[in-house]
């Protein structure tokens, strides 16, 4: 049985690369929803912040109102940086990143994978929440379809970049706040068209060229970060 | 089971020429040459410190080498199939995530290395190493040595020719030590080829035939 005939790159098929791509989606799923606390701590950590901010401030009406999509978005934000310190940190401390380099499997692919999972099980649950956090904030309903849709479009792009800083700063002891000053500037973008369509839509403007604008950066962050994040993920095996 | 026959006629052939590893300027030992054939084991010695390690790590192309050649068949193995879906590393972390389960582990590679394997094959293969009572108990909660088995089970299922283990008997008892050793025995003789580093000696060993010592200085 072992011959060892010789390998060569199999000619990977479309169904192939989608079926390999679902498998590790659902790995990193089952990973996560054994680790809890992965899902858990930025959910909290997402609630509680929203939950400070009427106590600091006032509870005036108009106030959180004006208020409201900044801090929701913001929120998320935060929330979604700390879970993306270990994107890819488990499995590259056991050592099963670079067994990838040895399989068809290209590192591009299990990045896409381990975002969209990630995406899955963090950025979710919160944009499934945000609704009622919104009503906290006296949203009207306008304003929260627009948040919500806002989120969908603007959280998998937060998600895609932050991936970039999370394989910078892999072999780094302490690369959390690094990892901050990384990435938070590159959010900038996302967080002022998605949350300026919240306001937007409370005074009647149109916000379909936000949306345009936040599926544009989507699209663009999902053709190139993959690849840069996969670049990085091999620099990080040099130690 | 995995009757291993003897095969001659794929020689494949791993070959380091004046390779040079460096750690910020410095250059970690003398450029050193060697050539691996189907059927060797090259035992890679060396004092703490040398860099057997980085050696190993970058013939895995994980780093670069700042000078030489690692050829795989004579074509370098940057970026060479040929290299990468021929071979099997085990490096000091045994490449297994801690919360899944032996089994589920071992079925992740299975499916990673050959998506046509049958899982079936699993369970006799936990049974070669020992390992069968803890199939269902997760990675972190093995012990390091049970870890390490499971590791060679890997090595096993990938069904490369040429496997480059770094220091496969760290943490094994007695037992477990033999067991290793007529694993990559009749690795070899069914044509595999290895790269291994290891304190002490390979002498004592079943490993006797077919093995080269490689001093790094």
């Amino acid at each position: 049985m072992n011959n060892f005939s010789s390998r060569s790159t199999a000619s990977a098929t479309n169904g192939s690369v989608l079926n390999t791509l679902m498998r590790l989606f659902l790995r990193d799923c089952k990973h996560h929803l054994r680790k809890q606390s992965d899902i858990l701590n930025p959910l909290c950590f997402f609630i509680i912040i929203c939950s400070l901010f009427p106590l600091g401030l006032s509870a005036e009406r108009e106030l959180l109102n004006t208020i409201g999509g900044g801090v929701i978005w913001v929120s998320i934000l935060l929330s979604l940086m700390m879970g993306l310190n270990q994107l890819f940190r488990d499995d590259y401390e056991a050592g099963v990143l670079e067994q990838f380099l040895f399989t068809n499997t290209s590192l591009t692919q299990v990045v896409l994978a381990k975002i969209a999972a990630y995406w899955c099980v963090s950025a979710l649950p919160m944009i499934i929440l945000s609704p009622i956090v919104g009503t906290a904030y006296h949203l009207t309903s306008d304003q929260i379809l627009v948040l919500v849709m806002g989120l969908a479009l603007g959280s998998p792009t937060l998600a895609l970049l932050g991936s970039i800083g999370s394989a910078l700063t892999l072999n780094l002891k302490n690369g959390g706040v690094l990892l901050a000053i990384l990435i938070l500037p590159l959010f900038a973008p996302v967080l002022i068209f998605g949350a300026g369509m919240v306001n937007a839509v409370h005074i009647g403007l149109p916000v379909n060229a936000q949306l345009s604008i936040l599926g544009a950066l989507l699209f663009g962050s999902l053709s190139l970060a993959p690849f840069a994040t996969s670049f990085a993920l091999k620099n990080s095996l040099d130690y | 089971m995995r009757s291993q026959v003897k095969e001659t006629d794929h020689i494949s052939e791993l070959q380091i020429i004046d390779a040079v590893v460096t750690r910020g300027d410095t250059a970690l030992f003398d450029p050193i040459s060697f050539r691996c054939l189907s059927g060797q084991i090259i035992h890679l010695v060396g004092e703490n410190g040398v860099g057997k390690t980085t050696l190993m790590r970058s013939i895995c192309g994980f780093r670069s080498i700042s000078s030489g050649q690692v050829l795989w068949n004579g074509t370098s193995i940057y970026g060479n199939d040929g290299f990468y879906l021929n071979s099997a590393y085990l490096g000091h972390r045994d490449a297994h995530s801690p919360l899944q389960s032996a089994w589920e582990s071992l079925h992740f590679y299975q499916r990673l290395y050959n998506p046509a394997a049958d899982p079936k094959e699993i369970d006799p293969l936990l049974n070669q190493l020992g390992l069968l009572a803890q199939a269902d108990v997760a990675v972190e909660h093995l012990s390091f040595g049970q870890k390490r088995k499971l590791a060679i089970a890997r090595l096993l299922l990938s069904e490369r020719q040429l496997w480059l283990l770094d220091e496969p008997f760290s943490g094994v008892d007695r037992a477990g030590q033999k067991l290793i050793e007529s694993i990559c025995l009749q690795h070899i003789l069914s044509n595999g080829m290895m790269l291994i580093t290891n304190h002490g000696s390979l002498k004592n060993t079943a490993l006797l035939d077919g093995i080269t010592e490689v001093e790094l200085r």
